[in-house]
């Protein structure tokens, strides 16, 4: 997976391809192996499943012209793709939200998770598991099935809101306090989540719980597209972020010195990852780990600049939740394993060893 | 020229400057000196728009304020007294983010080259964080030579503001810099340094800035400004000024570690 070591090269071939501490060409070659591997994983997801439908044997079919079984296509386009299309976008949305907190707070362990807006995202929902019978009917039928994202996406955006007014004052955002505030907000979402589970049914823990490990069994088109736009655009958005990343890893003043326009820029990445991140829990659940995981991850083999890490985190990130969610269909088929707890057990250790090995040089 | 006239700044109610002024010129190395707390760094500050401040700070003739972030930055480039890397970047990497706001690409080889001025050719491929601290400081430098390359560009001078760009250097690296700062001057450009130390800013500075209790206590030539009445008031200490040879040299000794008088 990993492009081959420059260092390894012998000197004169190394200059010829870079200069010295530019890891630009070894980037790309990460980019290239990325998407290999992406694609190939795409493939083999199609393929697994409970269902025992097989991907070839229906490629086949198709290509001897023969019809697919309507089981079959019913699972390949309508249960597999769709889920293969949102693993990716949520891979890739919280990969890349990973990497744009941990560049703004200028922190390799920041995480939408550690800012509130996945806390405020989870209470949204579990506030619309709960007490959305209470709703007006004409408002629940209206929004039927959609209703538990809408009111995760809505919860992660209105933590997010209230974040950035506590943390900005004078028209700069404090990102000490920004962070500490996130945690103050998470407790408290944390808390009346807490008040709600009480208060829940058996069936309503049921959903909360399989909701709060996160899954992407509910993937359907409907959900794609509506996640796949903000996403996308959240992710695009994030483009122009990564030059600013970069300097801000000096500094707040160092980067304004540089002519970035540093609150402009922190405005944009709080959005960005707001949306990105609203839209993933929204549809998926709590899925923790891939921001850390994956920027983390890539830094060792690429280096920190974030023209680079921003976009092989995307890919990367859409691998690792595709992987996840394989292992998450098939270790206890016919039944399904919520993927927040396969990410969590890679993601946990992985997040130990981090912290470990970065004991020394860690002042939060 | 730069100018900073009756600059006042409160931190929490206290004031730090109480109203200093300063003018530097392009062609002359600008030295703000004085003891600690004086109100240095934080005049620095002011006038790289960091910290909130009274009064008014011009860039040939412009107001700073006004002026937006781009321009500034093509215009002066600032050297921070402590700089802490969130990322392992490589020593290349972190120079080319020098040329971050650089209106045209510069050419290949300038991130090299601009190491080399600096005295750390062959370093671009480490990890920054595995340097020593002087080491450190001088990446810093380069990165900052990087943004204002040529002294002089089509809007005018350009500007190294530097906070203490010398002092974790050994000696033969504070003569190295501070000979890249007097070239650089020498070519048009300008260049402001709060200093430490009184011998190099006699040897090297063309302006002198003594700074006490948050206002400017004197202002002008080297051998005007360094002298035994003025240091003596302004640090507290007995200070004498005397001069070497062969060429006659300006270096200064303290005198007794008691306060005068």
């Amino acid at each position: 997976m990993a492009a081959p070591a420059l260092s390894d090269r012998p000197s004169p071939l190394r200059r010829l391809a870079a200069a010295e501490g530019d890891r630009r060409p070894r980037a790309r070659l990460a980019a290239l192996a990325l998407t290999a591997l992406l694609l190939v994983i795409c493939v083999l997801s199609l393929g697994v499943g409970a269902s025992g439908t097989s991907l070839p044997a229906a490629l086949w079919q198709a290509f001897n012209g023969e019809e697919i079984a309507m089981r079959d296509r019913l699972i390949l386009f309508d249960i597999r793709l769709p889920r293969l299309a949102m693993g990716m976008l949520v891979g890739a949305a919280l990969a890349v939200s990973g990497a744009v907190m941990q560049g703004l707070f200028r922190n390799p362990l920041a995480d939408p998770g550690l800012v509130g807006v996945g806390a405020g995202a989870g209470l949204g929902a579990i506030l619309a598991i709960v007490l959305g019978g209470l709703l007006p009917l004409a408002l629940r039928d209206g929004l039927g099935y959609a209703l538990v994202p809408v009111a995760a996406f809505a919860g992660g955006w209105v933590t997010t809101v209230l974040l950035y007014r506590i943390a900005t004052r004078e028209g700069r955002t404090s990102v000490a306090v920004m962070l500490l505030a996130g945690i103050a907000l998470a407790a408290l979402a944390g808390a009346i989540s807490g008040v709600l589970v009480y208060m829940a049914d058996d069936s309503q823990l049921r959903d909360l719980t399989f909701w709060g490990l996160g899954s992407l069994a509910g993937a359907t088109w409907g959900k794609v597209l509506v996640a796949g736009p903000l996403i996308g655009l959240a992710l695009a958005a994030t483009s122009f972020l990564a030059h600013a990343l970069n300097a801000l890893a000096l500094g707040e003043a160092p980067a304004a010195h540089l002519g970035i326009p540093v609150q402009r820029m922190k405005r944009l990445a709080v959005v960005s990852v707001a949306a990105a991140t609203g839209a993933a829990v929204a549809v998926s659940g709590g899925i923790g780990f891939i921001g850390i995981v994956v920027p983390h991850l890539l830094r060792l083999i690429i280096g920190p600049d974030h023209r680079l890490l921003l976009p092989n985190a995307a890919l990367l990130g859409a691998s690792l939740l595709l992987v996840a969610d394989m292992i998450s269909r098939t270790i206890i088929a016919p039944a399904e394993l919520p993927i927040g707890i396969v990410t969590a057990v890679i993601g946990g250790p992985f997040f130990l060893w981090i912290l470990l090995r970065n004991r020394a040089g860690l002042d939060l | 020229m730069l100018s900073a006239t009756d600059i006042y700044v409160r931190f929490s109610r206290t004031p730090v400057l109480k109203g200093a002024s300063l003018t530097a010129r392009p062609g002359e190395v600008s030295v703000i000196v004085g003891p600690n707390g004086s109100g240095k760094t934080t005049l620095l500050r002011a006038i790289t728009q960091e910290v909130g401040f009274e009064g008014e700070i011009r860039l040939d003739g412009e107001d700073i304020t006004a002026l937006p972030g781009w321009k500034l930055a093509a215009r002066r480039a600032v050297l921070p007294q402590h700089s802490r890397i969130a990322f392992p970047f490589t020593v290349a990497e972190i120079v080319r983010l020098g040329m971050t706001a650089a209106a045209t690409p510069p050419p290949k080889g300038r991130v090299a080259e601009a190491l080399e001025r600096v005295g750390l050719a062959g370093f671009a491929g480490r990890p920054y964080a595995a340097l020593s601290g002087g080491e450190q400081q001088r990446v810093q430098l380069s990165r900052v030579l990087t943004q204002v390359w040529d002294p002089v560009g089509p809007e005018g001078a350009r500007w190294l503001l530097l906070d203490e760009p010398v002092s974790s250097l050994d000696i033969g690296h504070q003569l190295e810099v501070m000979e890249l700062l007097a070239s650089y001057a020498a070519e048009g450009g300008g260049v402001v340094a709060v200093m430490h130390d009184l011998n190099l800013t006699a040897m090297y500075a063309d302006h002198v800035m003594l700074m006490a209790g948050g206002l400017m206590q004197a202002s002008g030539a080297p051998a005007d400004v360094l002298t035994d009445a003025n240091l003596t008031r302004a640090y507290g200490c007995a200070l004498r000024v005397n001069t070497a040879p062969p060429a006659p040299a300006t270096f200064l000794l303290p005198h007794t570690a008691r306060p005068a008088g």
